[in-house]
């Protein structure tokens, strides 16, 4: 897909605003996408240094390669690391909730439900749906999960719809979300 | 009357639809019930969906928490930029850039800002001069864990088309985790005191018998694939999967990536 713009990535300039302008937005996506705050530090790093090395790209298709990189380094090396390692080491929490110390336990519990109902479902359904909650079109979600354009609205609403019953759930025990 | 399909619902509430096929839809749904609440729930659905994704927290919260990792990955990356790992020094100072990317805008004389600036240049060679960018004093960092060992492990196909993986005797306190995977057959792997558990296995089942202390910890995977699929636990049913649907009856204590976690607290 070829944008409007055409601008490259080419200078350094160019990097650092698009480095800080799809930094944090890209880090929020892979913690929702992975509920792992570690894991979503090493990724969201190493799609930035990959992009580095990718400096051709044209600045309008910035985005959707970031997103694509950090779900197929999610898919393949974040599982192998830091959460490997986490998991097996004897800490039982993940860090997610302990880092929220300052939150409520209700608070926390939300969190915790929200995050169950997002691992419940599939990687894709994650991908496409928190795609879309950053604004991506479903060109773009068609081009990042290699799907047409065309199919992108069934797929999120079958997502949505089982993530509404994850989450449900999640919520019907004890009434509250847990 | 031909009903739209969820799809079309769906781009139309996206709005992703072209403006007469947008009108089509209107005046369907206008006239249509099936599709006038077949819509209704998609809008809910992704309310939910707002809701909860809006509950957790930003990234700006972890960044803050990660100080003393980019202090020592800058210095790891430093000690050891020709041991085949050059991208190490950019991944850490990339952290560096997270946690100074505002600081940086504001103030165009920083180091983060020269930093950028350099390696841009000369990527992936490292800058000699560069000096690694410590946020604050490193702490000591304690011996990294033990590796971890699978003290046993079990799997099993499903039995026509159903799967059942049965804990029972767990202490309170012990470790139960969860996945739904892509493989074909469930596993239940057992690590630490948990390899002291007994093991059976039957057409589409497992069965694993305590004790498990409390520091003990089970993964159990789960395949998607299964029609039907179910995880008990010291008698309780945790999750239930029939077909597409999947329950899970017990609230999860938190989750990891794609692995639900569940403290036995019975």
């Amino acid at each position: 897909m070829r944008y409007s713009d055409g601008a490259l990535v080419t200078s350094k300039l160019d990097f650092e605003r698009v480095f800080q302008e799809h930094y944090t937005p890209l880090l929020r996506y892979l913690q929702r996408l992975t509920g792992d705050p570690d894991v979503s530090d090493d990724v969201a790093q190493e799609t930035f240094v990959r992009l580095l090395r990718h400096a051709g790209i044209p600045e309008g298709e910035v985005r959707p390669w970031l997103y694509t990189v950090a779900t197929n380094l999610v898919r393949d090396a974040g599982r192998k690391t830091a959460r490997r390692k986490r998991l097996l080491s004897g800490s039982p929490q993940p860090r997610s909730v302990p880092a929220l110390a300052e939150e409520t336990m209700e608070r926390r519990e939300e969190i915790a439900a929200v995050q169950a109902a997002l691992a419940l479902i599939p990687l894709r359904d994650r991908q496409i749906l928190l795609m879309r909650e950053e604004g991506f079109r479903y060109d773009e979600i068609g081009q990042a999960t290699g799907v047409a354009a065309s199919s992108v609205g069934t797929l999120i609403a079958r997502a949505l719809k089982r993530f509404a019953e994850a989450y449900g759930s999640q919520q019907s025990e004890g009434g509250t979300p847990r | 009357m031909m009903h739209l399909t969820e799809g079309v619902l769906q781009a139309y509430l996206d709005d992703e639809l072209a403006g007469a096929e947008r009108v089509e839809v209107e005046a369907h749904v206008a006239a249509c019930s099936a599709c006038s609440v077949e819509l209704a729930e998609l809008e809910r659905a992704s309310s939910v969906l707002a809701a909860a994704l809006g509950s957790l927290p930003e990234p700006g919260v972890v960044l803050l928490e990660t100080r003393a990792g980019v202090a020592r990955r800058s210095r790891e990356a430093v000690a050891r930029p020709a041991a085949g790992f050059g991208w190490a020094l950019g991944r850490a100072a990339l952290l560096v850039l997270g946690l100074a990317a505002a600081a940086s805008a504001a103030i165009p004389g920083s180091p983060v800002r020269r930093w950028i600036v350099e390696f841009f240049e000369a990527p992936p060679t490292l800058p000699p001069a560069v000096e690694p960018v410590v946020v604050e004093p490193p702490a000591a960092e304690p011996p990294p864990p033990p590796a971890p060992r699978v003290a046993a492990e079990v799997s099993v196909a499903p039995a026509e088309g159903e799967v059942r993986v049965v804990l029972g005797e767990l202490s309170r306190e012990s470790h139960v985790r969860l996945r739904l995977t892509d493989e074909e057959r469930a596993s239940v792997l057992a690590y630490g005191a948990a390899g002291a558990a007994r093991f059976t296995t039957g057409p589409g089942r497992i069965d694993v018998r305590g004790p498990v202390a409390a520091d003990g910890e089970l993964l159990v995977l789960l395949p998607r694939g299964a029609a039907r699929a179910a995880l008990v636990v010291n008698g309780r049913t945790y999750l239930e999967k029939v077909d597409e649907a999947v329950r899970l009856l017990v609230p999860a204590t938190g989750s990891i990536e794609s692995e639900l976690l569940f403290r036995v607290d019975f």
